[in-house]
């Protein structure tokens, strides 16, 4: 297992293609929660698959890529909220008041509910609440990703679900 | 609240559909020139992917056409880097070739991948149209592993592109174009991966999938949107959790044998029971080499003369009785 596991095998390029079919799709809908838009959202994810290819030698494992792409792509959408402005340019609003209205309007809406609550949360709470609800990951995944301590996802994601059902407290309503 | 958060992160983002990306990424890292698909690198990433302690087959370079390793027989040591075979048919007889043929299963986390090996009369010498065949047709010899490609999915040829490097997947007749009814999108992936899995361990070679409906390319199969290739997705995300390698279901195993599998389990831990009319009268438990992701484990039994039920699963950490990833084999011990 290690003979087979360590070196390179695997060269950096075929990780990249590999690695984008199985989980471009993915980080861009993780960094969409994490900036909001799509766009900002697609270059992020970009600038990771890039930073992946040139450190490829050292993690020269997909498993170990995944795990950096993921913690990539959450450091480069903090970045990409203060450099950018992205929750200036969307400050949420208000929803419409739209009875009747068709079940694709409903969803969207109520997407863009959520997207906004997030942007109103703290970096670290819409961080560790989308690792957690998102992308399913442990409490310890989390702390590694973020490099933080257990005991802060712990109080986090307890503040931040608060919060967030506080923002959220009619659509949770609908979608029981 | 939290199936609801789960449910809402889920669907916030759920009609997110990124553009390719592909290109432009490569673009920024096309400085290196080294060519993707190196055979004998790529051979060796699908034996990593593939846990290389469950024991791989060997096709070996020179004039034998018998594969180093049978159903149910292969070792770890056997474990063979090198390149693909490049015999060709000389006589146009068919080569007799041992094939890892994967199938779905169930575990805790869904439908997963479990492999099993075949003995194949090929026309070439790598075998992966056979190794397709299997796969789709789903007469897995574990009761417990299925195949869900549609009844009348045909494989015309699976074979090496001639420009592209790329392995090409021919359908014969109708193409599984869209996803069945009833087939779920999960499943409707794995049963691609399925097909991924097996053509790239039987090619040895770690290289994405094209598929064709003629010499038409198709960009959707079984639903699945194909932008450009498919790729294996990771082991860990994969393959089943918890898997025997050896001995193969219906093995008949001398009085004292040795199991071989492969495990991502719980601090690696790894139970088993040898079952006789529902009973265990053997149980151990072994550690697999690393924790959390897959790798291989072995055990040694002793038991009398039988037929005999082996299970081997993870074990329930949370204390709560949640299903355990497990594999089982019907094995004769004589």
């Amino acid at each position: 297992m290690l003979a087979a596991r360590s070196g390179a095998q695997l060269d950096a390029d075929t990780a990249v293609e590999q690695l984008h079919a199985g989980h471009y799709r993915q980080l861009v809908r993780l960094a969409v929660l994490l900036v909001r838009d799509k766009e900002t959202a697609e270059e992020v994810v970009q600038d990771a698959f890039v930073a992946m290819h040139a450190r490829w030698s050292r993690l020269h494992d997909p498993d170990n890529a995944v795990a950096y792409l993921r913690q990539t792509v959450v450091n480069r959408s903090r970045s990409a909220l203060r450099h950018r402005g992205v929750v200036e340019r969307h400050r949420p609003t208000s929803a419409p008041d739209a009875p009747g209205a068709d079940e694709a309007v409903l969803a969207a809406d109520r997407r863009r509910q959520v997207l906004d609550a997030l942007a109103r949360l703290s970096d670290r709470q819409r961080e560790v609440l989308t690792l957690r609800y998102f992308l399913d990951l442990s409490e310890h995944e989390i702390a590694t990703t973020l490099g933080i301590s257990p005991g802060s996802v712990k109080s986090h994601a307890s503040r931040g679900a608060a919060a967030l059902r506080q923002l959220l407290g009619p659509v949770l309503e609908e979608e029981r | 609240m939290t199936d609801e958060l789960q449910t809402l992160f889920h669907d916030a983002v759920a009609d997110v559909e990124p553009e390719l990306g592909l290109a432009e990424i490569q673009a920024r890292t096309s400085a290196s020139s080294s060519r993707r698909w190196l055979p004998a690198l790529a051979a060796a990433a699908v034996l990593a992917a593939a846990a290389a302690g469950g024991g791989f087959w060997l096709a070996q370079e020179g004039t034998t056409n018998t594969p180093v390793a049978t159903h149910g027989s292969h070792h770890p040591t056997s474990t063979g880097l090198g390149t693909p075979s490049s015999r060709s048919s000389d006589d146009g007889s068919s080569y007799p070739l041992t094939v890892p043929v994967y199938y779905l299963g169930s575990t805790p986390a869904g439908p997963r991948l479990f492999r099993e090996f075949y003995r194949v009369d090929s026309m070439d010498p790598v075998g992966m149209t056979e190794a397709a065949r299997l796969a789709v047709t789903g007469d897995a010899s574990d009761p417990d592993y299925t195949s869900l490609w549609p009844a009348g999915t045909r494989i015309g040829s699976v074979s090496k592109g001639a420009g592209s490097d790329l392995l090409e997947v021919r359908f014969a007749g109708t193409a599984p174009v869209s996803r069945p009814a009833g087939m779920t999108p999960r499943q409707a992936w794995m049963s691609l991966q399925q097909l991924a899995y097996t053509v790239e361990g039987t090619a040895q070679e770690s290289t994405p999938l094209v598929f064709f409906a003629g010499h038409q390319q198709l960009h959707r199969v079984l639903g699945v949107r194909i932008p450009s290739v498919l790729a294996r997705g990771t082991a860990t995300d994969t393959l089943a959790p918890m898997s025997i390698t050896d001995p193969a279901e219906g093995a008949t195993v001398g009085r004292t044998f040795t199991v071989h599998g492969q495990a991502a389990t719980f601090e690696a831990n790894v139970q088993w029971e040898l079952l006789r009319h529902g009973k265990a009268v053997r149980s151990g438990h072994t550690t697999a080499a690393e924790c959390c992701t897959l790798s291989p484990y072995s055990f040694t039994v002793h038991a009398a003369r039988g037929s005999y039920t082996l299970v081997v699963h993870g074990e329930d950490a949370s204390g709560m009785n949640r299903p355990v990833p497990r594999d089982s084999k019907e094995i004769t011990v004589r």
